[in-house]
């Protein structure tokens, strides 16, 4: 086991998809690294997004580079956590309403970024996928996938534990020594009080809230905070990812994942970074984008909506009115040993970390290239291929509904009693994001008191009825969005359930950090 | 075929409209498209037990809280007292007991360790007061998914009380709340069952509490059996949908129209109707037979049950009979936190005998809508869903049975 203890000690602040990628990169060049996050892994945009690991497709025209960086990465992260990723690919459709020439373009931008493209004949298309429009004219197959965000998270900060890293969950920067102009310690604030952790160098990765670690450092970074609301159905209504096939815009995915299906997104410029608010309009603006796609959308059984919000850097002089670029940016504080690394995406994350390796090391003068691409996450060199119907392979083997903790997403009780027992987690929400509980259909109505009663069966003294509560609120939230239909019905049988029957009184002022994110 | 009344939906308020007509001496006919919500009712009378998120002690004297067009409101205290009495005297109110004396609610223990105010509580419903400073045993069948035991314990051991929970094989094949009481219903000597029980009972046990799952017909047998074999106090505490004692009274309001000559039409769902002016003649089912009518009582559940449907635009309508709904603001404007106090509170609209005020194209004047197609109130801030629907049924009932004349 490498221990790392010997080099430059670098605080990474965020634990997204940004952060766990600086860290992983990190730690393999030999640095110190401690990773600190505000709530749970993932709890911010890296889990408020559409879940794809992007083959690039969808910038194949209007930028062909950060395209085949996309394709390149994806491969990468397929070969470093198959258990994190499904590969569903993915499918580019002409509708009528799409511009006709786009299609050679594409093909054309696909094969010069490298990426796999097959044109196929529009009928087998709709004949494959029975929910889309009968207006398909023009189809492309891609190799888009679906990844697994918290369990890649998770993935990624096991293997930076594993390398003696640290990864401070729950604890939040609030301030940077910075006596002399360099970097000196990192401020934290935890459930057990601050904490102060030395340090050589920083790398802000706080996401759409890196502006505000950016003034903590004394530096002003001009972000661009686009938010995006994503309306999820239930089912997979599409067997693969469906992209428009016209330049990226809003409104143009519907992603199979898990047991549902997400489309999105609007995209509306916001000032503050936590704002997770789906406004009513948006719902209706998805509804009517979706449905030339999916004809009969509005008659779909809907879950639920969230909103997620993309952090991007404005560059210098950027012409008004046009879309900011995807490719990430890493900013280098001077002489500090700061940095920040901001927009990007989850797809390029790994090489986004690299990147800002690149920085940190230079800054130390230290020439080790990045290793991260080549080191297998895992000892056992990566599990099998992620797939939606594993928990499910169980439940038919025992042939027995007995352990079932959670119907919609075929949770077994021994999975969520091995989280609590060996990895000590509790928290509702952290469960939730691990196993997918409360999920599907039903929301959390039934699954939810059946968790509190096996964690309070575990461990007597935790506050399992607390929980439950903000489990409740914070499904309610999302779901009471998109009241309509079996939905609404869902949502006051779930009413019934907590209240009638369990005897529930909402209280939200009670949301423990990083679930109100 | 020709009724007096045709009721549609075997929701709670319909059972009690109903009954109450088959009393009258009406000719009643229940048309329904499945079996209702009852099911979900994990027992005991809720009548009135919260206010703006406080408990309430005497119902009849929060009613002045309330919506003026609540359906307490419409009723008024003395007519809502002649209803719930009337169910309270009626067969289906047999299995009820009034344990803080008929105007105060008691407090009944739910399986998340909370308590619920309750009027009238099942028999052998387990209440705080019977619990509170005994030693107290929890009950689960390994494997029954629906009582959350560890929780109950947990909290009842939070509050300083002295629980210990035990689990046990259940008797019958599966494991879901209604194959274990078809076991209990069907079990030779349930003494013998419970007498085995007793070998892993901790011996200072005052009082065992056991998911409500006892029996659907034989449960108070059942019960009796278990005190005797164990010596000690057995009380039952509702679990998850589905609840046995919900069913229970399903079974029993069944049983009474049965015995009253009443017709039970399951599968049918409305899809149509004739008028003449002012009066519903007859209504039509989705599979098109046709039942000629004096009076219509729509007993069909709200959204809960798609007696009223909400479409993605947020309007919400009333399907069987179109009727207009009251919706104070549409839900598109509601923000989350508001979403499921105005989905509750939408409904239909009507005056004090439970006819719609405003109902579409035009007054009907043989139609009364009863329990949560209503408009103004809220079954879960107020813990009130059998009391609006025992209310709003038995005076639907009445007015009906008014109008027909002799
Ligand atoms: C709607 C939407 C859809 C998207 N779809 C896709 C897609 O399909 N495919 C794709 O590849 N990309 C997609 N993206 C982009 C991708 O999700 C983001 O680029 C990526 O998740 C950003 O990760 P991050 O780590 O930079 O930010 P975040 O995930 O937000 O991480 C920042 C973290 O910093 C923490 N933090 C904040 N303040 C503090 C503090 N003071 N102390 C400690 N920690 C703090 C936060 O809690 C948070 O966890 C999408 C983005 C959006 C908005």
């Amino acid at each position: 086991m490498d221990k790392s203890t010997a080099g430059p000690r670098v605080v990474v602040v965020g634990g997204g998809a940004t952060g766990c990628g600086v860290a992983r990169d990190l730690i393999l060049r030999g640095f110190d690294v401690t990773l600190v996050e505000y709530g749970d892994l993932g709890c911010g945009t890296s889990s408020r997004f559409h879940g794809m690991l992007q083959s690039g497709a969808r910038y194949a025209v209007s930028d062909t580079v950060y395209a085949g960086e996309c394709m390149r990465e994806r491969r990468i992260i397929n070969k470093l956590a198959p258990e994190a990723v499904e590969e569903t690919g993915g499918l580019f459709v002409s509708l009528p309403d799409d511009p006709a020439d786009y299609g050679d373009k594409f093909f054309a931008g696909c094969q010069e970024a490298d990426i796999p493209v097959r044109e196929l004949d529009p009928a087998d298309v709709m004949a494959s996928e029975p929910a889309i429009s009968r207006g398909v004219h023009r189809a492309f197959a891609v190799p888009d996938a679906t990844v697994q965000p918290w369990r890649l998270l998770n993935l990624v900060a096991a293997d930076i534990r594993r390398r003696g890293g640290r990864v401070l969950l729950r604890h939040r920067v609030t301030s940077f020594d910075m006596t002399g102009g360099r970097v000196r310690a990192v401020e934290v604030e935890g459930p057990s009080g601050s904490l102060r952790l030395e340090a050589d160098a920083v790398v802000n990765a706080a996401g759409p809230w890196s502006g505000e670690i950016a003034r903590l450092l004394g530096q002003d970074v001009a972000l661009e905070l686009t938010k995006g609301s994503i309306l999820v159905f239930a089912h997979r209504l599409v067997t693969r990812a469906i992209n428009r096939c016209r330049m990226p815009s809003s409104f143009d995915i519907m992603v199979p994942t898990g047991t549902v299906s997400l489309f999105g997104t609007t995209s509306e410029v916001v000032d503050d970074p936590s704002t997770t608010l789906v406004r009513p309009q948006e719902v209706q603006d998805l509804l009517d984008a979706a449905e030339p796609m999916i004809p009969g959308i509005r008659d779909r059984r809907v879950l639920r909506a969230w909103a997620g919000v993309r952090p991007i850097v404005k560059p210098d002089n950027w012409p008004s009115g046009r879309s900011l670029p995807r490719r990430h940016t890493v900013i280098d504080h001077g002489a500090s040993g700061a940095f920040t690394i901001c927009g990007g995406s989850w797809t390029t994350h790994r090489m986004m970390g690299e990147d800002a390796g690149d920085h940190v090391a230079s800054f130390f003068g230290i020439n080790r290239p990045s290793e991260s691409a080549t080191t297998p996450l895992s000892p056992d060199g990566g599990g099998s291929a992620w797939n939606p119907t594993t928990n499910y392979q169980g439940v038919e083997d025992a042939q027995t509904r007995k352990r079932t903790l959670c119907e919609c997403e075929s949770i077994d009780r021994d999975l969520v009693s091995q989280m609590v027992n060996d990895e000590g987690l509790k928290r509702f929400h952290d469960l939730r994001r691990r196993l997918r509980i409360g999920f599907g259909p039903c929301q959390g109505t039934f699954c939810g008191s059946r968790l509190a009663g096996l964690v309070a069966h575990l461990d007597q003294d935790f506050p399992a009825q607390k929980e439950l509560e903000a489990f409740w609120a914070e499904r309610l939230k999302g779901a009471t969005r998109t009241a309509w239909g079996h939905h609404a019905r869902q949502i006051i049988l779930s009413d019934a359930v907590f209240r009638e029957n369990l005897g529930i009184r909402l209280d939200d002022k009670a949301h423990p950090a990083g679930d109100d994110r | 075929m020709n009724y007096d009344v045709v009721v549609i939906g075997t929701e709670l308020d319909g059972w009690v409209a109903a009954a109450r007509l088959l009393e009258l001496g009406r000719s009643v006919c229940i048309a329904a498209p499945g079996e209702g919500s009852l099911h979900y009712a994990p027992g005991g009378l809720h009548v009135l037990g919260h206010l703006q998120g406080q408990p309430v002690t005497e119902p009849y004297a929060g009613i002045s809280a309330l919506h003026d067009h609540h359906p307490y409101r419409l009723a008024g205290a003395d007519r809502m007292h002649a209803a719930l009495s009337w169910f309270d005297n009626s067969p289906l109110g047999a299995g009820f007991t009034y344990r803080g004396g008929q105007r105060c609610n008691s407090l009944a223990v739910t399986s998340a360790g909370l308590q619920l105010p309750v009027l009238s509580s099942c028999d052998h419903q387990a209440g705080v007061e019977q619990v509170q400073g005994n030693v107290m045993t929890v009950l689960n069948f390994s494997g029954h998914r629906d009582f959350p035991s560890g929780l109950l314990a947990a909290e009842f051991i939070r509050n300083g009380e002295r629980v210990t929970a035990i689990a046990v094989d259940p008797p019958g094949a599966r494991t879901d709340s209604v194959t274990i009481a078809n076991a209990f219903d069907t079990m030779d000597d349930p003494g013998a069952w419970f007498g085995d029980l007793s070998a892993v009972l901790p011996g200072d046990t005052d009082v065992l509490l056991v998911p409500a799952v006892l029996g659907s017909k034989r449960h108070r047998d059942v019960i009796a059996a278990a005190t005797r074999a164990l010596d000690c106090t057995v009380l039952e505490v509702p679990t998850l949908p589905p609840c046995l004692p919900g069913i229970r009274l399903r079974n029993a309001c069944e049983r009474y129209i049965h015995e009253q000559a009443g017709t039970l039409r399951r599968g049918f769902r409305v899809a149509g109707m004739d008028a003449d002016q002012d009066r519903v003649r007859s209504v039509t089912g989705s599979t098109g037979q046709t039942i000629d009518v004096s009076a219509v009582i729509l007993a069909t559940g709200g959204v809960l049950m798609g007696g009223l449907e909400v479409d993605s635009h947020g309007k919400i309508t009333e399907p069987a009979m179109g009727l207009d709904a009251c919706q104070t603001q549409p839900l598109s404007k509601v923000g989350a936190e508001q979403a499921v106090d105005a989905l509750h509170r939408a409904g239909i609209e009507t005056d004090e005998d439970f006819r719609p005020r405003h109902s579409g194209s035009r007054p009907w004047q043989n139609l009364h809508v009863t329990g949560r197609n209503l408009a103004h109130w809220n079954p879960g801030a107020e813990i009130s869903a059998e009391g609006v629907a025992i209310v709003s049924g038995w005076l639907a009932a009445e007015a009906a049975h008014r109008e027909l004349g002799s």
